[in-house]
């Protein structure tokens, strides 16, 4: 039996205190049941979580998710991060626009995607705050692809630039070839070692466009003296090429050239920190600016774009943390923690002496970055150069043959899907 | 319940999930039919077949697909019937030599791939030993595209993982012959290749087949092998074509028109098989 003195008759006052507490547990949970509903139809809030998609690798996805942290500690908005393969992307984007409603709330997006997907996007006029100072800082052509169709509707925001150099076995060539001239005579002292990337998927037009531009070229235009010209480049480089290059991506081209299968080839900027995890680089292989043509030096634009799905349900909570990521502090830390290439000047100053000197081919080429065509059907035009490329390389097709049936076929591209 | 009746019932429940995943099949295989014979305004319209099977890599896919399962099914025939034998008259260390053989069918497929790709890559092990014992001359291009020795290592290296599994099956059909058998032939004075060829392998066969029923369709569908060792390009098959149309050129039209060859490959090969297995059993 409980004891009289811890009976409530027996303290009044305890009583009273009691009734209190209760009162105020039920004004709490009253207030808690309250506050979703106090917070619906608000899209930025204290609790409010947001769904991120973006192509990170295994070795970035801590630090990135170190600098959304930060993010979160400013504005109080989680961020699920959701790392994925741009095709995955696109077709998740794809699907959710379909069904009407989705989950995610901000994307990254390959620069190739942006014309393709523009319609599944949401202009971002009204969300984004920094849009001028932005326009400002990012490279003209890096800031163009940025708006599709009406040129004063943004679409996306630029989140890491990069652009393709040569990484080449220092250790065997001693100096980089600095011209189509050089390479040639490299590709003939090293026969079957040259890298390329000639599986057909987008890689491919990544590697043979630089070629096109620095004959004064133009993808749309396959049938022009300066096209003819990068053929004949190309298909006399073409028999020294690893006899593995058909199969070439990304990954299995530097992977080539850690086995030391290839002297050189061309990739993007991911390759340095993985060439530098493995002692490769700067000890074996350095970076150099791609070989220069005739008309002079170019690259291709890549990197990633953000943007916001039409179906994304917290569509402002997601233009603060696309804001947060194109600002000054945000790329510095991109730049630091990751070794990306950032979008706007003032990420540059993060860069090392040891970077700067890792990725000095890659720093060479800032002002000779070439954007692919701006049209909605590209993936058409690509695939229009992957086949005539394999057609002349590989199944020996008379090049100005098929450079003029490529034509044939972008005119009719031109005249049935442009807008 | 009549024995008849149980009988069907049986039957009806282990049917049951293979109709029911057949319908969840039904929407996107009709979808897909329909997607390769309707053009962009609707007509009907042999296009886009038309257009995937002039496509080199298609068609350099489908005639792999049709060599490497061949190759690879009769390859594993023999050697599973040839190492089960020998295990059967194995006197020691049975169990020991028998979990050696299935290891690389146990080990996750990637990690088997990814080994077999640093073994034949143009620096790899074998290219390292055969420098080393002549020279650059002897190195070889293992994974030369569009060669015989390439889809010949292919072959090899699906052989080796899935033999195994035609091993097992085969032993075990062996194990569970009577030994009166064995001992009628060895009182008639039989040789042991006598009872091998006239006793063993005659009984075995209806093992074998199912064996090779369940690789000749498993082999049909190989995608992991060739698109680990040697990419799309590099050795297609109707899998990573598909894959690859879908994926990389994003071309859904082209990627159906691959899926579906492969689906009516396959439905006609199995029952084919059927049939033939049927007929072989009496049509029990």
């Amino acid at each position: 039996m409980r004891p009289a003195a811890f009976t409530f008759k027996a303290v009044p006052k305890g009583r009273k205190r009691l009734t209190l507490i209760r009162t105020a547990h039920l004004w709490q949970l009253l207030i808690a049941a309250l506050l979703p509903l106090l917070s619906c139809g608000r899209s930025v809030g204290p609790t409010t979580e947001i769904t991120f998609a973006a192509a990170l690798l295994p070795s970035e996805q801590a630090a990135y998710k170190s600098i959304l942290e930060e993010f979160t500690q400013q504005t109080g908005i989680q961020v699920r991060l959701i790392p994925q393969q741009y095709a995955q992307i696109r077709t998740t984007i794809e699907a959710e626009v379909r069904a009407g409603r989705g989950h995610l709330d901000v994307v990254e997006l390959d620069v190739y995607l942006l014309p393709v997907m523009h319609q599944q996007m949401l202009p971002l006029d009204t969300l984004i705050f920094r849009r001028q100072e932005l326009s400002r800082q990012v490279p003209n052509d890096a800031w163009e692809v940025c708006f599709f169709g009406d040129p004063e509707q943004l679409l996306y925001l630029p989140h890491r630039l990069n652009w393709q150099a040569m990484i080449y076995d220092a250790q065997v060539l001693g100096e980089p070839p600095a011209n189509w001239q050089d390479l040639l005579e490299v590709a003939e002292r090293h026969s079957g070692a040259i890298g390329f990337k000639a599986a057909r998927y987008e890689g491919l037009v990544c590697d043979l466009f630089p070629f096109l531009w620095q004959a004064g070229g133009n993808p749309q235009h396959p049938d022009s003296p300066a096209a003819r010209e990068t053929m004949d480049m190309i298909t006399a480089l073409a028999p020294h090429f690893n006899s593995a290059a058909r199969s070439y991506k990304e990954n299995s081209i530097l992977q080539a050239q850690e086995h030391q299968e290839i002297v050189l080839h061309f990739n993007w900027p991911f390759a340095v920190p993985l060439l530098r995890q493995k002692n490769l680089l700067p000890q074996r292989f350095r970076t150099a600016p791609l070989p220069r043509g005739p008309a002079g030096g170019a690259t291709i634009l890549g990197g990633g774009y953000l943007g916001i799905p039409a179906t994304a349900p917290h569509p402002e909570a997601a233009a603060r943390l696309m804001d947060y990521l194109t600002s000054p502090e945000a790329q510095k830390r991109m730049v630091s923690a990751m070794g990306w290439f950032p979008v706007r000047p003032e990420g540059w100053e993060a860069m090392t002496d040891q970077d700067r000197e890792d990725f000095a081919g890659f720093l060479d080429m800032r002002r000779e970055v070439r954007a692919r065509p701006s049209r909605i059907d590209y993936q058409e035009i690509s695939r229009i150069w992957q086949n005539g490329f394999h057609d002349m390389v590989f199944e020996d097709a008379d090049p100005e043959a098929v450079l003029a049936e490529m034509q044939k076929r972008i005119d009719e591209q031109d005249d049935g899907s442009q807008p | 319940m009549t024995y008849t009746r149980r009988r069907t019932w049986t039957y009806g429940l282990v049917a049951l999930p293979a109709m029911v995943f057949l319908a969840l099949q039904a929407w996107p295989l009709s979808r897909a039919a329909v997607s390769v014979i309707i053009g962009p305004g609707g007509h009907l319209t042999l296009a886009h077949i038309r257009r995937v099977f002039t496509d080199s890599l298609f068609l350099r896919g489908l005639s792999y697909n049709l060599f490497i399962p061949l190759v690879s099914v009769a390859l594993e025939a023999a050697i599973g019937l040839a190492m089960a034998l020998w295990f059967y008259y194995l006197r020691r260390g049975k169990s020991l030599w028998r979990t050696i053989a299935i290891v690389p069918f146990a080990l996750p497929e990637i990690v088997y791939l990814l080994t077999a790709k640093l073994i034949f890559r143009q620096h790899g092990y074998l290219n390292s030993i055969l420098y080393r014992l002549g020279g650059a001359a002897a190195a070889v291009g293992w994974f030369q595209p569009q060669s015989i020795l390439s889809a010949g290592v292919i072959i090899l290296v699906d052989a080796w993982r899935v033999t195994p599994v035609v091993f097992l099956i085969v032993l075990m059909a062996l194990e569970q012959m009577p030994d009166s058998y064995l001992e009628a032939a060895r009182v008639d004075s039989a040789s042991r290749w006598q009872i091998i060829c006239l006793i063993q392998i005659p009984l075995a066969v209806p093992a074998l087949l199912v064996a090779l029923a369940l690789r000749a369709v498993d082999a049909f569908r190989i995608f992991a092998t060739p698109f680990v060792l040697m990419g799309v390009e590099g050795m297609p098959v109707l899998t990573s074509v598909a894959y690859h149309y879908k994926m990389e050129a994003n071309d859904a039209v082209a990627a159906n028109v691959a899926a579906l060859t492969l689906a009516l490959a396959l439905f006609a090969a199995t029952t084919a098989t059927l049939l033939a297995a049927g007929r072989r059993g009496g049509g029990r």
